[in-house]
Formats: C-alpha cells, sequence, structure tokens
C-alpha cells in the first residue's frame, strides 16, 4: 500500500542552524499520528517543510506517491494537503461562513470568476454551512470572527481544513489555549472525521494527544528520536530522557 | 434603501447633475471629478482590495493619454483606433509593471511602483522626438462618441459620466464576485490563502492589471477633456493625488474613494484661487489624513451612523 | 579621450554623490524601515541653504555641515513628532514622509524661487589639473575623494562603534535588540537626524555640480530609489557600489543616448528585480 504521506531524509538549514536533520517518516493511509517533542524540536518547521511554506535542503516528500518537493503550497493544496496553523490565521474582519467559502473556493474552479456575485452561490454558502455545523458551530455562521471565543475560532480552523476534504489533514497544535473541556470536544471531534482522512497531528497536551495516536514519532533538536506505536514510545526510555533529561 | 434603488437614484443623479448647476465652470469640474473618481476606483482594487499600496499608477494614466495623443496626431489613426490602442497600451504596461514589482510586497512593492513611475515620467520629459518633451502633445478635438458631442461641456460630462458608470458597475461586481472576495482574502491573510490553493500572485497580478485598465481610461479622458497632454500627469504628485483620494475616502469601501475624489478635486479647484502652493497643501493634508484620519472618511461616518442606530453596544 | 575621461569621472562624481544620498536612505529604510520619500527633499533643502550660507560668506565646507545639521534638526523633528506616531503603521509613516516631501518642496519654491541658483566651488578647487595633456574637473575629484572618505567613516561607525553594533543589531532583529536592552527609539531619532543630514550636506557638496534648483527633489529620489533597489536595503556596500554602478549608467547613457536616458536607468533596476529581488547584497526579506 501506498503511504498516505512519506517524508524521506528531509534536511532543513537556517543558516549555520539545523532546524530539521535527516528526518524519514511514513503515514500510512487512515492512520493518527501524533508529532511531539519538546519546544524548538523542529515540529511546526517540519510541518512548514511538508506543506512548501518553507523549501527543504535536501530529502523528499511524497503524498501518496506524488513528489512534492517542487511543488508550490497551493498545488499541494490541490493534491489533497491541508493544514491548520498553531497561532490562528483566520479573516478577522470576515463572517465564520465567509472563512469556510473562501477555504472551498481555494480548490474550486470558479475562484476565478470576477463577475458573478459571490452572495448568490446558494450551492457554495450550503457546503460551507454544512463544513461548520460538522463542528458545531452552524449557528453562529453568520457571526464575524472577532466577536467569537478562542474555543470557536479553534474549531473555525479545523473546520475549513475540514471543508475542503483532504488526504491528509496536519494539525498543528489544535488543542493549544483550550479549557479541558474544548480539549475533549476537539478530541471528540476528530474522532468523527472518517477515515479517509489521514491525521498527522503536532500537540504538547500528552492527555488528550496520547489517546487520539496510534503511532507517534518523537523529534528531539531536528531529528527523529523514536517512533513506533503509542505503547512502545511511553514506554521507551529515549522518551523520558528527552523530556526529563535523564 | 435597497441596492438597485440606491443605484437607480445615483444613476439618476449623475444624469441630472448638469441641469442643476450653475453654469459652465460647474459642468467641467463636474467632468474632473470624474476622471479622477474614476482613476480613484480603479487604483482602490489594487490598495483597498488588493492591499498593495502603489505609488506609480500614474503611470498607467499618462501612458494612454500619450499614446492615443500620439495614435492620433502622429499615427493619424481615427478616435476609435486610437483610444483602443491607448487603452491596449496601457493596460499593457500595467501587465509589465505588475510582474515586476509583485517581486515584492509591501514596501518594497510601493518603491518599486514610484520608481517605474518616475522613470516613465522622465522618459516623457527626454524623449523629445516621441513626446515632444515638455510642450507635450496637443490634440486638435474632442471625439464624437456614439453620436455624443463630447466637444461641448455637457456632451463631455455625459461622456465622463457614462464611463464612470460604467466602470463603477464592473468594479463593484468584481468586489463581490468570488475573485474579488479571493483578492481581499490574499490582503489580509496571503500565506493562508495559499496554504488553501489559491494563487495569490495571480490574484494581485490581475488586480494590478484590471487597476491598470481603469487608470488607462481614466487617462484617455484627461486627454480628451484637456486636449492636452505633457509630462505633468506622469509625476509623482499624481499618483499621490490618487492614492490620497483612496485613502481619504477609504480605501476598504466602494464609494470611499468617489469622496476623496470629489474632496480633492474641489479642494485642489478652490485653494489655487486662494494659495499658490497647491502642492504643500496636498502634503498637509496627506499628513492630516494618514494620522487622524487611517482607515478614512466613508467608514468614520459608517461607523457614526452605525452607532447612533445602536447606541448601546 | 578627452570626452571618456570627462564623462568616467562625472560618473564617479555622480556616483559619489549618489553613495552619499543613498547611504542615508538606505540606513533609515534598513533599521526604521521606513523608505524616506522625503530624502530628495532634503537633499534640495541642503543646497538651497547651503547656497544663502555661501552667499552670506561661509566658507563651502562649513556650508555643507551646517546645511546638513540643519537638515538633520528637522528630520529629526519629524522623526519624533509625527513618524513615532505612526510606529507600527509602515504604510502611514512612508506616506507622511511623501506629504513632507511635497512641503519642502513647495517651502524651497517660496523662499529660493524657481531660478536656479548656481554653487560655487570652493575657492583652489575650480581650475582644472592638468596632467598627461588631459584637463581633470578638479571639483569632480574631490567629490569622489569625499564619498569614499565618508564611505570608510560610515564602515567604521557600522562595524566599529558601539552605535554601529546596536544599529547592526536592531536591522538583524528588532525585537531581539529591544530584548537586550538597546534604547530603540533613541536610535531611531539618532540614525534618522544622521541619515537625513547627510543627505543635506551632500546636496551643497553636490552644489557645484548640479546647482539648486526646483525639481532636483524629484530627479534625485528615482535614482536613490534605484541605488537601494539594486544594492540592497541596509547595505552599506550595496549602497556604494550601486550608486557607482547607476552614476556609470546614468551618465554615460544622458551622454550617448539623451533620449533614452532614462530607459537605460531601467534597465539594471528591471535585471536585478528580475534575478535577484533582494539587491545585489541585500538579505531577503520574509
Amino acid at each position: 500500500m501506498i503511504p498516505a504521506l512519506e517524508v524521506t531524509n528531509l534536511a532543513k538549514r537556517f543558516g549555520g542552524l539545523p532546524a530539521t536533520r535527516d528526518v524519514s517518516l511514513r503515514v500510512m493511509p487512515g492512520e493518527r499520528r501524533l508529532i511531539i517533542g519538546p519546544n524548538g524540536a523542529g515540529k511546526t518547521t517540519l510541518f512548514n517543510l511538508i506543506t512548501g511554506e518553507l523549501t527543504a535542503d535536501a530529502g523528499s516528500v511524497r503524498l501518496f506517491g506524488a513528489e512534492l518537493l517542487r511543488l508550490s503550497p497551493p498545488a499541494r493544496a490541490h493534491l489533497g494537503l491541508a493544514r491548520t496553523y498553531q497561532i490562528l490565521t483566520l479573516f478577522p474582519r470576515e463572517t465564520l461562513l465567509h472563512n469556510v467559502v473562501l477555504a472551498l473556493l481555494g480548490l474550486r474552479r470558479d475562484r476565478w470568476d470576477a463577475w458573478g456575485t459571490l452572495a448568490r452561490r446558494s450551492e457554495l454558502r450550503e457546503a460551507a454551512r454544512l463544513a461548520l455545523d460538522r463542528v458545531g458551530l452552524g449557528g453562529s455562521a453568520a457571526r464575524l470572527v472577532a466577536e467569537t471565543s478562542y474555543g470557536e475560532r479553534r474549531r473555525l480552523e479545523l473546520a475549513m481544513a475540514l471543508s475542503q476534504h483532504p488526504r491528509v489533514l496536519m494539525l498543528d497544535e489544535p488543542l493549544a489555549g483550550l479549557s479541558q473541556e474544548e480539549r475533549h470536544a476537539i478530541r471528540d471531534l476528530l474522532d468523527t472525521i472518517p477515515r479517509d482522512v489521514t491525521i498527522v497531528m503536532i500537540e504538547h497536551d500528552m492527555d488528550v494527544a496520547l489517546e487520539f495516536a496510534e503511532r507517534i514519532t518523537l523529534l528531539h533538536y531536528g531529528e527523529v528520536i523514536v517512533e513506533g506505536t503509542r505503547a512502545e514510545v511511553t514506554s521507551d526510555p529515549r522518551t523520558r530522557e528527552v523530556y526529563l533529561g535523564h | 434603501m435597497s441596492g438597485p434603488l440606491r443605484g437607480l437614484l445615483a444613476l439618476a443623479l449623475l444624469a441630472g447633475l448638469p441641469w442643476l448647476l450653475p453654469g459652465d465652470f460647474y459642468v467641467n469640474l463636474a467632468s474632473q471629478v470624474l476622471i479622477y473618481a474614476l482613476f480613484a476606483i480603479g487604483l482602490n482594487l489594487l490598495v483597498g482590495y488588493g492591499g498593495l499600496t502603489s505609488l506609480g499608477h500614474a503611470a498607467y494614466f499618462g501612458v494612454s493619454a500619450y499614446a492615443c495623443a500620439w495614435l492620433t496626431t502622429q499615427a493619424g489613426l481615427g478616435p476609435a483606433a486610437a483610444a483602443a490602442g491607448a487603452l491596449a497600451l496601457g493596460t499593457a504596461t500595467a501587465g509589465v509593471f505588475g510582474v515586476l514589482a509583485l517581486r515584492a510586497s509591501g514596501l518594497g512593492f510601493l518603491m518599486i511602483t514610484l520608481a517605474l513611475g518616475q522613470i516613465v515620467w522622465g522618459m516623457a520629459y527626454r524623449w523629445v522626438a516621441l513626446t515632444g518633451g515638455d510642450n507635450g502633445i496637443r490634440l486638435a478635438d474632442r471625439p464624437v462618441v456614439l453620436g455624443l458631442d463630447a466637444t461641448t461641456p455637457i456632451g463631455f460630462y455625459y461622456l465622463a459620466a457614462g464611463v464612470f458608470a460604467i466602470a463603477f458597475y464592473t468594479i463593484r461586481r468584481t468586489a463581490l464576485s468570488p475573485f474579488g472576495a479571493c483578492l481581499r482574502g490574499s490582503r489580509d491573510q496571503p500565506r493562508r490563502m495559499a496554504a488553501l490553493g489559491h494563487n495569490v500572485w495571480l490574484l494581485r497580478w490581475l488586480a494590478f492589471v484590471m487597476s491598470g485598465f481603469w487608470g488607462s481610461a481614466a487617462g484617455l479622458l484627461y486627454l480628451y477633456y484637456h486636449k492636452f497632454v505633457s509630462p505633468q500627469v506622469l509625476a509623482l504628485q499624481q499618483s499621490a493625488e490618487g492614492l490620497l483620494m483612496v485613502i481619504l475616502g477609504g480605501a476598504s469601501t466602494l464609494t470611499g474613494p468617489v469622496v476623496g475624489a470629489v474632496v480633492i478635486t474641489l479642494v485642489k479647484n478652490l485653494a489655487s484661487s486662494y494659495v499658490d502652493r497647491w502642492y504643500a497643501l496636498l502634503g498637509v493634508i496627506f499628513i492630516v489624513a494618514v494620522v487622524f484620519m487611517p482607515r478614512g472618511m466613508v467608514p468614520g461616518v459608517a461607523g457614526l451612523w452605525a452607532r447612533r442606530r445602536a447606541p448601546q453596544s | 579621450m578627452q570626452f571618456y575621461v570627462i564623462q568616467t569621472l562625472n560618473s564617479l562624481a555622480l556616483g559619489g554623490v549618489l553613495f552619499l544620498l543613498s547611504s542615508g536612505f538606505s540606513l533609515i529604510f534598513g533599521l526604521q524601515r521606513i523608505p524616506n520619500l522625503a530624502h530628495g527633499a532634503l537633499f534640495m533643502l541642503g543646497a538651497y541653504i547651503g547656497t544663502s550660507l555661501i552667499s552670506r560668506g561661509v566658507d563651502f565646507w562649513a556650508a555643507a555641515v551646517l546645511s546638513g545639521i540643519a537638515v538633520g534638526l528637522l528630520g529629526a523633528a519629524l522623526e519624533r513628532l509625527i513618524l513615532r506616531r505612526l510606529a507600527g503603521n509602515e504604510q502611514g509613516q512612508v506616506l507622511v514622509t511623501l506629504g513632507v516631501a511635497f512641503i519642502i518642496a513647495d517651502v524651497c519654491l517660496m523662499v529660493w524661487t524657481g531660478d536656479p541658483i548656481p554653487v560655487p566651488a570652493p575657492d583652489g578647487l575650480r581650475r582644472p589639473i592638468f596632467a598627461y595633456g588631459l584637463a581633470f574637473p578638479t571639483y569632480r575629484l574631490v567629490v569622489v575623494g569625499v564619498a569614499v572618505v565618508m564611505a570608510v567613516l560610515l564602515f567604521l561607525l557600522i562595524e566599529r562603534t558601539r552605535l554601529g553594533a546596536m544599529i547592526r543589531a536592531g536591522v538583524d532583529d528588532m525585537e531581539m535588540a529591544r530584548g537586550v536592552g538597546i534604547r530603540v527609539s533613541r536610535l531611531f531619532s539618532i540614525t534618522f537626524f544622521f541619515g537625513v543630514a547627510l543627505a543635506g550636506a551632500a546636496g551643497v557638496v553636490a552644489g557645484p555640480i548640479f546647482s539648486a534648483y526646483p525639481g532636483l527633489d524629484a530627479d534625485m529620489l528615482p535614482l536613490a530609489l534605484v541605488v537601494v533597489i539594486l544594492g540592497g536595503v541596509g547595505s552599506l556596500l550595496g549602497a556604494f557600489v550601486g550608486s557607482f554602478v547607476v552614476g556609470f549608467v546614468y551618465n554615460f547613457g544622458t551622454a550617448l543616448l539623451p533620449d533614452l536616458a532614462y530607459v537605460i536607468l531601467f534597465l539594471p533596476m528591471v535585471l536585478a528585480l528580475v534575478f535577484k529581488p533582494e539587491g545585489l547584497f541585500g538579505r531577503a526579506r520574509p
């Protein structure tokens, strides 16, 4: 079976500083992969290399066999890669509905239509409303992002990514800054995502994320230290070493 | 008041204005306002909706005016062909300059557009064989367009009003279209838009070209109005005035630039009767607008209006 | 032969003037992220102030320094009173400098009227030097010398002094610089003063070559912009090399193909933008 995401010998330096060193990993279709590591381990850099926002110095990234390295971020999105951001990057002056509409338009031909009226595209608005419903924000569709709570915004991030029906969904700390209750709500939401979406997640929060993960990759100083099932990684002495220093 | 009704009212006002004004001088003034309003709403596509501040927009205004003047006087083309050629050349210039300017964004973009605009201005001054240099190029007559005789003040007013109305309608449709929404999105969160699959460069370049097209149209009207073009139209002051109209009126709105154009054109005409130094005044208005009214007049007034209707919030 | 020698010297002199003008611009832009669009106008103002001082008997070089200081103080006032209010609003700051440029240009027109005012070269430098059967315009040689001296002084300032270290830190990473205790707002005022004073003094130094005339600002600003686009923002070396490249291209262009001089100016800029948008020496900014 072709891996959903295959990273081979990926490397990136910033000036003299190696941020990503010879990272290889393989995520199978439908898998729920968690990437952990202390601050500065290079998790977000790895994400940015996979999504194309950073250009790698060496190595390759394959999405269902297709080589991504020469492709721009938009091109990768068109191949089925979606991501959410650690620091929210929403459109604050727009409604929640509009935010999702922009996400939907990203993959549609009629995003180039400069004559028709967007507000009349009822089928598009319906699809956006459905995406919001899925994350429990259906009733807030007409509200401005600026008027929503942090927890609602995190869910909007998710709705935007899911609305594109991606093949691989990359979540960068989707639980950051949320209350315990909200974290569980998001976790339940993630559980409802069907297996035709492969999920790769970066997280710090150990309880909730750990429950969710099937396989875990531990990064430290830009390198893969341990990789395996949840049980394997949590019991591995190297994991403790990375986090506790001994 | 509903949208279509507002539009009809505006159209009626536009059509009836010459009959409400007390003389040819005012009709001509209104025509000038329309020319600059056209320039401003076109520029707004780039500045307000695209989020790309250009200080070189006079280039398309001027290239179009010069091209039409040259094609009419030197190449002997008829008005339709000359106008078409002028629009084509102005828009093509925008296409090329857009590619160059979009190698950067933000301040870099601003500087490149400024430099490009200045270079075209310098060319107009120095390439005397082509442009007549300081002497400019004179047009014998305004054209007759579709039966409308533009040689009279009222005739020209209707030509300008017609072009403006078409432009406003088209730009409004663009703003409300999927393309317009994506353009605004790329202004607010370019990185996010790219990750969502949008081609941000192409969105911006198309906005640049559209903006250049309308700037060219305004330049054409300018030439017909004055029957004369000189390097002044390409000067930095021209680009700055246009930008000020957009910013003063409100860059994120459709009507803001129109309001800005009205205010600046009227102040400019009024001021020149009392004050010798218009550019110093322009500079002062710039500083005042940027420091005290960064979002422009239309959003400011709209905000006041909204607060009046919902006093507790 | 004489023609090429003269044109080469003129190009070098122009390059020297451009360096004096654009190094200040590049410094301010590099540190404060403000492209000071009033730079050309301040250059012109310096030239005009210089003419007034010289006509009152002030020595040429003293006039250059005094003009520089006067213009620098004006710039510092602008920075403290207006630009600082707009901190964080980069676009607003640029537009304000544009407004100031317009105001200064008109004020100069009001005070010194529209006729060009020639600036006499300092005594003793007016007669050409004769060597190898050719006549070298002495003053232009001196201008090149001044530019080189200034370049060396600036280099030493930036690379060897504490102030320079602070400037370099600020250019590299503003937040970090603040974090290590650098008084950023004071640094801004000092650099703005320096950068603008340099432009003002340059106006006087360039006086014997250009004179002081209305429109000098509009002529100089695009040249400075092209230099900075070519040489990279915040790079002293870039400003140095870029100035001489532009000096040669513009000067020889104007001499050989006067109609197309500006088109020729286009070319290096376009090439730079296509192949290296961050300039020859600048670092790509995110």
